[in-house]
């Protein structure tokens, strides 16, 4: 016995101290890696500053999105009301400019996000039903409230100072959209890590009969995992608004399973309980590099979609091979 | 042990070797799981394979029943040497194992479940044949004495019913060969006597039983020849005689060391945490249950009898109507679990896989879940603080583990049950309630377990005790409480194991031949030394 304590640490040992992480969590930045590769030898300006700074504009919304989404799939849920929920946000903050303010409006979005997100909370967590009919359910309310507030027509008086600063602004010569993403994306990870918060939805994700019987008080965080999401869809408002010029009442529809995209491109499990931060970066990073690429290279916009959903659908199957290894 | 070639032709009357198992290694990884194992089973003999969990022996159970090849050895049946590609040739050759995990279909009825997978003889679009199904199973389960409904849903069965359907459904297919993997672990004292009973017709019938268990007094009652396993290697292997002692296997097992005996200590009993007022009593009156400080209360009865809804409803899961609670003098009615942490009370549910762990998640999570408010300021976590707490307790506990930051499914069955007990021991509070808190736990552990127990009860909080081992309740309760159909019989102040044969009347219905069947059955225990 003592010998197999001794042979597993040896080899946790050899794990944790001489590779960084499993090799496992290796694959997908290689293939990030080898992609870049590839798609540089064939257009040298993939790799181009300026390419590169459109790249990281372009994925700002998505990023922001998937860490709301990832926080949902953790949780063992998900939320397909983001992009209803990110437009509303746009509507009403962009309404709210006349009264507020600039930047009271940039608030509205957040608050309009994390309201909508708690409420939808509300409703998965304390009336027990299931987030996949409720958020479903919630997407169709909202846009409906978006579409009535907006006459069913995009606002495009978006002040100006958003597009400069927010939208196409830089600071260190890196896009303010991006930062805000990554300032996001760290902030999900610090509570993931080291919060109470966040051990509670791994805990959630893992086993809810398990997190009930050991007295967490479940309905609470598991409502503010979709309060957090609603959070997240107001940034992604903020920054979409900002960088497209407008408020539309259905945008980007195709974000919501985009994000889902992203996160299960990062490795991170459906069935809820684990994964992080990081694997949404991975994700994100490959879907926003296989469009950008491709339009480069010329390839037309309905093979980049065929392409998208290959590359979704290997890379599930690729995390089944993983996991059966492990 | 025989290490000569397996001897044929041997006529079926005297003993005939089946399997014949020659100097069997099986490495999993750097574990040597089976060392060096030669033994061999015959038709007719139940043959018990005893030891501590991760001994190997139901990994030599596996290795029989084809689910994995030995690494090196040779495995002959009938006298020829076999090597199964996987479990279905096995299975074609007459060997049948049950597992510890269940493998039914919950949504499937108790006779599909029986008949699945034996319609795969006929072409996919083939129409079940119902009737003749139905007629099977009706002769199956009247031979082994059974009554179950057929069409009941298995998920609508106790987990203890969905065992014996799991046994069932193994004899269907007629083996030669029947492996139990530890069949009792989650079976009451009925159903155990129910599922022994079983083994004895596979005698009858002349299979080879070979039974993974580590209950001593199981292989008393029903085993014909044990071997007994220890760290991968079969260290001793002779014929139960009937007047053996469970004691002299338990010694031949650990080496001499015996089992410790669990005396009580007495503690100091202080004032009352809980009450539970108002339950049922069988006498038709009322019952007040309560719990004082420093004292541990044990709840028993047999599977479904309802003890396991008063301690439900102790930690908000379950109401109990005409009930009212009190908890430190207070009007108490838990909500929910959580409800009931932050009035003090922590918990330990049964059923490890289902309401315990985590198992996505790292040891050291699995055990700090219910404790982060220890190692925390304003919600975020002191990295430092939870490592040292971690390390602590697992020590305290004994737990054998590489990295707490491994995934606590890495940990055997009795250090994860460790793991879980830390979580709710090291939450600070005026009541414990614990549901089976050593289910599959190997004998060392178990006493690990209880002294944890009795360490925390004499810190001054009541612990709410409410098992399915009698032995243990006996061994570490100040009161008992016996409880049938949801009432309670009796309240037995320090029992002894001389109480025993009372308290198994008392949760069998006092029925005289049931009490008197079991309570033969629970004196060989008494033997073990405990």
């Amino acid at each position: 016995m003592t010998n197999v304590v001794a042979e597993t640490i040896t080899r946790s040992f050899v794990r944790r101290r001489l590779f960084p992480a499993n090799l496992g969590d290796l694959v997908l930045p290689a293939f990030i890696v080898a992609y870049s590769a590839i798609a540089y030898v064939l257009e040298p300006r993939f790799l181009s500053w300026d390419n590169l700074d459109n790249l990281a504009s372009q994925l700002a919304p998505l990023v922001v999105m998937s860490v709301g989404q990832a926080f949902t799939i953790i949780s063992g849920g998900l939320d397909l009301s983001m992009a209803a929920v990110m437009s509303i946000s746009g509507i009403a903050g962009i309404l709210a400019v006349k009264y507020v303010g600039v930047w009271g409006g940039v608030a509205v979005m957040a608050i309009v996000g994390v309201v909508t997100g708690t409420f939808t909370g509300f409703l998965i967590a304390y009336q027990r039903t299931s987030p996949f009919i409720i958020t479903l359910g919630m997407a169709s309310v909202v846009t409906a409230i978006a579409l009535i507030l907006a006459h069913g027509v995009p606002i495009y008086t978006i002040p100006p100072e958003l597009s400069s600063l927010i939208g196409f602004g830089h600071f260190l010569g890196v896009p303010v959209s991006f930062e805000i993403a990554v300032a996001l994306m760290l902030l999900g990870s610090f509570i993931l890590r080291r919060t109470v918060f966040g051990r509670y939805i791994y805990a959630i994700g893992s086993n809810p009969a398990a997190a009930v019987r050991s007295g967490i008080p479940v309905p609470f965080y598991n409502m503010l995992v979709y309060t957090f999401a609603g959070f997240s869809s107001g940034i992604a408002a903020i920054i979409l608004t900002s960088w497209i010029n407008a408020a539309q009442p259905v945008a980007e529809p195709d974000m919501t399973l985009k994000s889902i995209a992203a996160v299960v491109l990062g490795g991170i499990a459906l069935t809820g309980g684990s994964g992080g931060m990081i694997h949404v970066l991975y994700g994100c990073i490959i879907l926003g590099a296989l469009s950008n690429s491709m339009t480069m290279v010329g390839v037309s916009s309905y093979y980049q979609i065929l392409a998208i959903g290959i590359v979704i659908i290997l890379a599930v199957m690729l995390d089944r091979v993983r996991r059966r290894r492990l | 042990m025989p290490n000569d070639l397996p001897v044929t032709g041997v006529p079926a009357t005297g003993t005939r070797e089946i399997v014949v198992l020659q100097n069997i290694h099986k490495r999993f990884g750097s574990t040597h799981a089976v060392n060096n194992v030669s033994t061999h089973f015959v038709a007719g003999e139940v043959h018990a394979l005893l030891g501590e969990n991760g001994a190997g022996k139901s990994t030599l159970g596996k290795i029989v029943g084809g689910l994995f090849p030995p690494d090196e050895g040779r495995l002959f049946l009938d006298g020829a040497e076999v090597q199964y590609r996987n479990i279905a040739e096995a299975r074609s050759r007459g060997l049948a194992m049950v597992f510890q995990e269940l493998s039914l279909v919950p949504d499937l009825t108790v006779r599909e479940n029986i008949c699945l997978g034996m319609e795969s003889a006929r072409h996919p679009l083939s129409l079940l044949a119902k009737r003749k199904e139905v007629e099977f199973c009706r002769d199956l389960l009247a031979e082994y004495q059974f009554d179950f409904d057929l069409d009941a849903r298995v998920r609508s069965l106790s987990v203890a019913s969905q065992q014996l359907i799991e046994v069932v459904k193994a004899l269907a297919r007629r083996p030669r060969v029947l492996i139990l993997d530890e069949p009792t672990a989650m079976l009451g004292v009925r159903e155990n006597e129910k599922l022994l009973n079983v083994i004895r017709g596979a005698r009858q019938r002349r299979m080879a039983v070979i039974f993974v268990t580590h209950h001593v007094e199981e292989v008393i009652e029903v085993a014909d020849r044990v071997s007994l396993m220890k760290d991968g290697v079969l260290v001793d292997s002779f014929a139960v005689a009937a007047d053996m002692s469970a004691a002299y296997i338990v010694a031949k097992l650990v080496g001499g060391s015996g089992t410790k005996a669990g005396g009580r200590q007495q503690t100091t009993v202080g004032e009352e945490v809980v009450q539970i007022a108002g339950l049922p009593a069988r006498n038709g009156g009322q019952v007040d249950v309560s719990v004082r400080r420093g004292e541990i209360v044990g709840l028993y009865g047999v599977v479904g009898s309802g003890c396991e809804r008063i301690g439900n409803a102790v930690v908000g899961l379950a109401d109990i109507r005409p009930s009212t609670m009190t908890l430190a003098g207070m009007r108490y009615r838990p909500a929910n679990p959580a409800h009931a942490a932050r009035r003090g009370v922590s918990y330990l549910p049964s059923g490890r896989a289902a309401n315990c762990v985590l198992p996505s998640r790292s040891a050291r999570e699995n055990l700090m879940l219910s404790q982060l408010n220890r190692v925390q300021r304003t919600g975020v976590l002191r990295d430092r603080a939870e490592r040292e707490l971690t390390k602590r307790q697992l020590s305290r506990f004994r737990a054998r583990y590489a990295d707490y930051d491994d995934p606590i499914t890495s940990l055997s069955g009795g250090n994860q049950q460790k793991v879980v007990l830390g979580r709710s021991l090291g939450r600070e509070g005026v009541l414990l309630v614990l549901e089976d808190p050593t289910a599959g736990v190997d004998i060392g552990s178990k006493q690990d377990i209880h002294e944890l127990i009795r360490a925390r009860a004499a810190e001054g909080i009541g612990v709410l005790l409410v098992s399915s081992d009698l032995l243990e309740t006996i061994a570490i309760c100040d009161v008992i409480y016996t409880v049938i159909g949801g009432k309670i019989v009796r309240k037995f102040e320090n029992p002894t194991l001389d109480d025993e044969g009372e308290i198994i009347a008392d949760v069998l219905g006092g029925r005289v031949e049931d009490s008197e069947h079991a309570a033969g059955q629970f004196h060989l225990r008494m033997g073990s030394g405990e």
